[in-house]
């Protein structure tokens, strides 16, 4: 077997769709799941799969994009009220860094489900491109199983209760104090620049919410700022590294003064940053609503 | 959300019902007391409904499964790989942050390159461009320190030999 059996599910050449990348072969899909310097296998033969489920994300409801607009206001007012000019730069550099960030995530996940697993992995492009993936899916699923017993799906005896069974074969779903821990590092995260031992209390904090956060039920809404308390980091750093040189004396309203701790802030910052950036596409729960293709 | 269901879904869990063999009919072989169902597609064992395993489009048993996973076919049963180029690369690239470590992680990355080359880091496509990446850093290190120990050996013996004089 050559590293040619396996093609890619769907070609991404600028999105980073979270650690979870789809392969397919002539008899199974094969998802590889990136964790550190290994990668994890689970193959999904397409004679074992039950159901097939698209569904959105939900990254783009108003309560979340309210509450993204009141961080951003939160880390960039201080910025623009206390010292135009440098400042602002970094400022505009953190917009764009979240701008890029926010129009990047997937808005469509699928899962596939066989009778002992159930795996979801993020799509990518819009609604229609989605449903061309998992077209090709089914079509690959219905080669290796044939038709449903009945000659349309529908007449099948096909209800809501059906692929959500088939999704979710094991215990209902149930809420982490993961939330709890994202809320304290994200707000740790906010005002660290401005007291020494809160940075103190934010570094284990970061740690400590990457790896709660690879709950894979873990909500979108406290993810996005998780990302957006890196993000803040990375324009700390920024700041850090501009005050090392002489230009130091423009960034005066940006108090950092914890010199000591420069190495450590950048290392944590930089592992927040690269585990974010791997790690936070993981899938939100799938909604209740349950609507068939053909509907 | 969309959903779509296939036959799978509505298959009779096999492996979860058997029955008590009776005379004249054949035995699992791992499970003398269970009628056989199935037999194995590689050596041809009997086996009950708990012990076969379909794998790959096929019938198996246990002990072929595992005769595969050590032989040619282990790739197909890879259940992981890691990533040497990665480690490679990080191994090169982030001890500068700390410079003075870089004079040891620079050649222990491109020792570590060269050896792990020919590793296979996936079973799926992946490129070296993380192996030359991380020679190509380590080397630019190397040559980095190479520069400075130079430099420091002959600002220190000009200085050491215009005492002297």
């Amino acid at each position: 077997m050559q590293n040619r059996m396996y093609r890619p599910l769907f070609e991404t050449f600028w999105v980073r769709l979270g650690n979870v990348r789809a392969w397919r072969s002539a008899d199974h899909l094969l998802l590889v799941e990136s964790r550190f310097f290994s990668e994890h296998y689970t193959r999904l033969f397409w004679a074992d799969i039950q159901a097939i489920l698209l569904y959105e994300l939900h990254t783009q409801s108003s309560v979340l994009l309210a509450l993204e607009l009141a961080c951003l206001l939160s880390v960039l007012a201080p910025v623009f009220f206390w010292q135009p000019g440098w400042p602002s730069l970094a400022a505009f550099v953190f917009l764009f860094s979240y701008a890029v960030w926010r129009f990047g995530c997937p808005q469509w996940a699928c899962q596939l489900a066989t009778r002992t697993n159930a795996r979801q992995f993020a799509l990518p492009g819009t609604l229609t491109s989605c449903r061309r993936v998992v077209e090709e899916l089914k079509d690959s699923v219905r080669r290796a199983q044939g038709a449903l017993p009945g000659t349309q799906p529908a007449e099948a005896g096909l209800n809501d209760a059906a692929p959500q069974a088939a999704a979710y074969p094991n215990k209902p779903l149930r809420k982490q104090p993961v939330l709890v821990v994202h809320v304290i590092a994200f707000v740790l995260g906010i005002l660290s620049p401005f007291n020494v031992f809160i940075f103190v209390l934010y570094c284990p904090a970061l740690i400590a919410a990457w790896f709660l956060q690879q709950d894979l039920k873990f909500p979108f809404a406290i993810r996005s700022a998780a990302v957006m308390s890196q993000m803040f980091a990375v324009l700390r750093i920024g700041i850090w590294l501009l005050m090392v040189t002489r230009v130091r004396f423009y960034f005066a309203p940006v108090v950092f003064n914890h010199w000591r701790f420069g190495l450590p802030q950048i290392v944590f910052s930089l592992y927040g940053i690269a585990a974010i950036y791997l790690h936070s596409v993981k899938l939100a729960q799938p909604s209740r609503r349950v609507q068939p293709f053909w509907a | 959300m969309e959903a779509a269901v296939f036959p799978a879904l509505y298959r009779a869990e096999e492996s979860s019902t058997w029955e008590a063999v009776v005379s004249g009919e054949a035995g699992c072989f791992f499970h003398p007391d269970r009628i056989a169902v199935f037999s194995c597609d590689r050596c041809g064992r009997f086996l009950c409904p708990l012990c076969r395993i379909s794998w790959a489009g096929e019938n198996v048993c246990t002990a072929c499964l595992e005769a595969a996973s050590n032989g040619k076919q282990a790739r197909a049963l890879a259940s992981g790989r890691f990533h040497y180029d990665s480690l490679a690369l990080a191994i090169a690239t982030l001890p500068v942050l700390t410079w003075i470590f870089s004079m040891l992680t620079a050649p222990l990355a491109l020792g570590f390159a060269l050896f792990t080359w020919r590793r296979e880091c996936s079973i799926v496509p992946r490129s070296k461009i993380r192996f030359v990446a991380a020679i190509l850093f380590s080397m630019l290190t190397i040559a980095g320190w190479i520069v400075f120990w130079a430099y420091l050996v002959r600002h220190n013996w000009r200085t050491h030999s215009g005492r002297i004089e």
